[in-house]
């Protein structure tokens, strides 16, 4: 590999390669901080313009914009308390307090080191570890993810916050929605009403767009008609020298949790179907129950945010390796990057390094150029960013339905998912009206489709016998730390009932 | 600023103008006058989305308007089949996909479409289907399976997304004498995955398999086309096997029914060299499809052989 460093150095550096890694990166970056706007769109966009460009080019400049877009969302999350994607619902737990309480730019300079450090640390885990660590991964089958998803699946009993019932509530509304659609089975399909937009389920980012960025500009389009505006907003420019700047004590405070963070996205990353959400939930959630004071988190806690957004980060160059190593895309936007590598000439797989060895160097250098890309465009563009939440909000509350409208058409190809958007949109306010956890409905719907797929998957091969667990101790592993989680979370939550039901007004 | 303004407005207007005229001003008189839209009927990265996006240029350079590329995934095809169904017979809405999902998908499921909803502008391109397994299963072909299959005295699991190949396993099976049970899987790549993880017998995939047989991982039982494959004329085939039928699956371009014959012509005429080409080529050969351009005449015929071989196919394992 070594041989390669030098010829494909001069490859990559030059100005017009390193140029489109910086395009790209900033294309992402901003796709991933407006609303509505998603990146697996922008990269399935950019494919027919990479034609021309040499492979190493090209795809540097598609997973730059992987790599923007997941740094970018965060900036919404923040600043307006609208995710960008669904994976960084959980950085606006303590993203937006911050903001509230003046320190919006700590709080992007946290997020922005770190997603840039999980990113960095999952690519160069990545360079060294492809080959092995996929193996390893794709000899988990539907048993082992199974497993690892009805896991994930309890945790939302962990972030149910003040209400157990109202959570789990939530969460099980989120599952519903993996209902509508084929049977994977029967191939007839379920729950569609005779809707043929359904038969393939239904459309996730319609709903994601829905329930958290329609939702939270009606939340503040209600606020403001309320009266309970102030202009100007306890704005950007704190005061206070110290809420803007990151101090080097700050950084080491929050290290732990960018460590933990990176490690849980590039496990999860590698992971077939799992996704940047559960990741940055997992982290979030990990980080949390770690912390010595968790009842700072939700409140502006900097740890929060920089454990769901270094784990985000971490997920995209995780979620190449076993597109390089084996030819397996897990997601919609590494088979999209798959794609593009077949357009270009390179065959992903075993014989990538056989056959393209320079190039394969020159796209790992590339994507270091890009997380460098990163670290510039998130500084530069904060400054610009922060802007937006000096502007009125009758300006932006618009732009940003306009943009979630936008979204789910280019998203869905057609009406249907904007009017499920805007379903959910109501829908999602009236969640956050009357305090349902928002995160758990986000989780139910994220993991249902997989986990179904998974359990069922499990089931036949197992012929409905259980026996076939002993044949795989990592599942047995997850379903036992499943077990004690529920009986940790539900101890807990029981006495949480019994406290709402001591403090129940009197009606 | 004033004057700053002025003047870009009338060059901002200038360029509108010309744009507007130069749209307007066709190559020549007649279909087409404007874009023409290819619906994908699968997400954006698949087989088909990339082959099709490799003919574009050419065509849009033939037709002398441009051609776009629309994806309209959901119900392995059948979304955008029942959108073409609907749309009008002008040429100007066209739809590439799994020939599959209009011939065979109309018998085994109620569809909002059928196979006379359509007519066939050329064929594109045809799928590579092969069964394979985990090259550390213990066998090699469809007899070792069966023998497998009858020594383990269960029935046969094999990773599952298409309707075609739950039909054509079924149809095997009960030729050999095992049963079958599918797992269902996530597309192609699902099926490689299920493979390699070791947890499914075999799998069956229209493409798929290819690299990962080449790279060692995998071994391909046989080919599930009557004749061999054209990518992998060495694997024995469904006739090689003694079956009197095979399943096959092409990349056709269709349109509503009731578009004027002229028109398929000049569609049809604008594909060929498209698909000739070296770039549409070489996307093919790293895809595992195998493109090869078949006139309006020959792909109608296909199709209605295909869709016959079906009902026969499915008649036999009643």
């Amino acid at each position: 590999m070594l041989d390669f460093l030098i010829p494909a150095a001069r490859e990559i550096l030059t100005f017009s390669t390193l140029g489109y890694i910086l395009v790209g990166v900033l294309l992402g970056y901003i796709v991933g901080a407006l609303p509505g706007m998603n990146r697996t769109t922008a990269i399935a966009l950019s494919i027919p313009f990479t034609f021309t460009l040499s492979p190493v080019a090209a795809i540097s400049f598609l997973i730059g914009i992987n790599k923007g877009g997941a740094a970018g969302s965060a900036v919404s999350a923040i600043l307006l308390n609208v995710p960008g994607e669904p994976s960084s619902v959980v950085t606006t737990y303590d993203g937006n307090p911050m903001t509230l309480q003046g320190k919006s730019q700590k709080a992007l300079k946290i997020a922005l080191f770190a997603s840039v450090i999980g990113d960095v640390f999952a690519t160069l885990v990545l360079i060294a570890l492809a080959e092995p660590v996929a193996r390893f991964a794709i000899g988990l089958g539907p048993v082992e993810l199974a497993s690892i998803l009805i896991f994930s699946i309890t945790f939302i009993a962990a972030v149910a916050g003040r209400s157990f019932f109202k959570a789990l509530i939530a969460g099980f509304l989120g599952l519903l929605l993996a209902v509508p659609g084929i049977d994977m089975e029967t191939a007839m399909p379920r729950m569609t009403f005779g809707m043929i937009e359904l038969y393939d389920g239904v459309p996730l980012l319609a709903v994601a767009i829905g329930t958290l960025a329609l939702s939270e500009a009606l939340v503040q389009i209600d606020q403001g008609w309320r009266g309970r505006y102030s202009h100007p907003r306890p704005s950007v420019k704190a005061d206070n020298k110290e809420d803007s700047a990151l101090s080097w004590q700050e950084f080491k405070d929050v290290s732990p949790a960018i460590a933990r963070g990176s490690i849980v996205g590039v496990v999860i990353g590698i992971l077939p179907g799992l996704g940047a959400t559960l990741a940055s939930f997992l982290s979030y959630t990990w980080v949390r129950r770690a912390s010595k004071s968790p009842e700072t988190f939700g409140k502006g806690n900097p740890e929060g945010v920089a454990a769901a957004e270094s784990a985000d980060n971490a997920t995209v160059p995780s979620s190449l390796i076993p597109v390089f190593a084996i030819g397996v895309p897990g997601s919609l936007s590494t088979a999209l990057l798959m794609g593009a590598f077949l357009l270009h000439g390179l065959t992903p797989g075993p014989f990538l390094f056989r056959d393209g060895g320079q190039t394969v160097v020159g796209i790992y250098l590339g994507m270091v150029m890009a997380s460098i890309a990163l670290l510039a465009v998130g500084l530069f563009g904060q400054k610009i960013f922060s802007l937006v939440i000096t502007i009125r909000e009758s300006i932006i509350l618009p732009v940003i339905v306009f943009l979630c409208v936008i979204g789910a058409y280019f998203e869905g190809g057609g009406m249907f998912s904007v009017y499920l958007m805007l379903v959910f949109g109501v829908v999602g306010y009236f969640m956050k009206k009357f305090d349902y956890s928002f995160v758990t409905f986000v989780v139910g719907y994220v993991l249902g489709p997989m986990s179904e797929l998974t359990i069922r998957q499990s089931i036949i091969l197992a012929d409905g016998d259980p026996a076939i667990l002993l044949d795989h101790p990592i599942a047995i592993a997850f379903l036992v730390f499943a077990v004690l989680a529920v009986w940790r979370f539900a101890v807990a939550g029981a006495k949480s009932l019994q406290f709402d039901q001591i403090n129940q007004p009197i009606k | 600023m004033k004057l700053f303004r002025t003047i870009s407005n009338i060059g901002v207007a200038a360029a509108a103008l010309t744009f507007a005229v130069g749209a307007s001003a066709p190559a020549e008189a007649g279909f087409p006058e404007k874009p023409v839209t290819i619906m994908v009927a699968y997400a954006p990265g698949g087989g088909t989305d990339v082959t099709v996006r490799a003919l574009v240029d050419i065509m849009s350079k033939k037709l002398g308007q441009s051609v776009l590329v629309q994806n309209v995934s959901g119900a392995g095809g059948g979304v955008a089949a029942a959108r073409l169904a609907k749309a009008k017979p002008d040429g100007y809405t066209v739809m590439a996909t799994n020939s599959v999902s209009i011939t065979l998908e109309p018998l085994v499921k109620k569809t909002l479409y059928d196979l006379d909803d359509f007519v066939t502008v050329a064929m594109i391109g045809e799928f590579q289907g092969a069964v394979f397994a985990n090259k550390a299963k213990p066998f090699s072909s469809l007899d070792d399976l069966a023998a497998f299959a009858k020594q383990e005295k269960r029935a046969v699991k094999f990773a599952s997304f298409l309707s075609v190949d739950r039909l054509v396993m079924k149809f095997v099976g009960k030729q050999k004498g095992f049963d079958v049970i599918p797992v269902p899987v996530k597309g192609g790549s699902g099926a490689v995955q299920a493979v390699l993880a070791g947890d499914v017998d075999v799998a069956w995939s229209g493409g798929s398999w290819a690299p990962i047989v080449a790279a060692g991982d995998a071994k391909a039982l046989f080919a599930t086309s009557y004749d061999p494959l054209r990518m992998a004329p060495d694997l024995i085939s469904m006739k090689g096997l003694g079956f009197p039928f095979g399943t096959t699956a092409y990349v056709p371009l269709m349109a509503p029914k009731g578009t004027p014959p002229e028109v398929l012509k000049i569609l049809a005429d604008a594909l060929k060299p498209a698909v000739e080409s070296d770039l549409a080529q070489s996307v093919g050969k790293k895809r595992n499809i195998d493109l090869t351009f078949r006139d309006t005449k020959t792909a109608n015929e296909i199709m209605a052989k295909e869709r016959g071989a079906y009902l026969k196919i499915q008649e036999s394992i009643k």
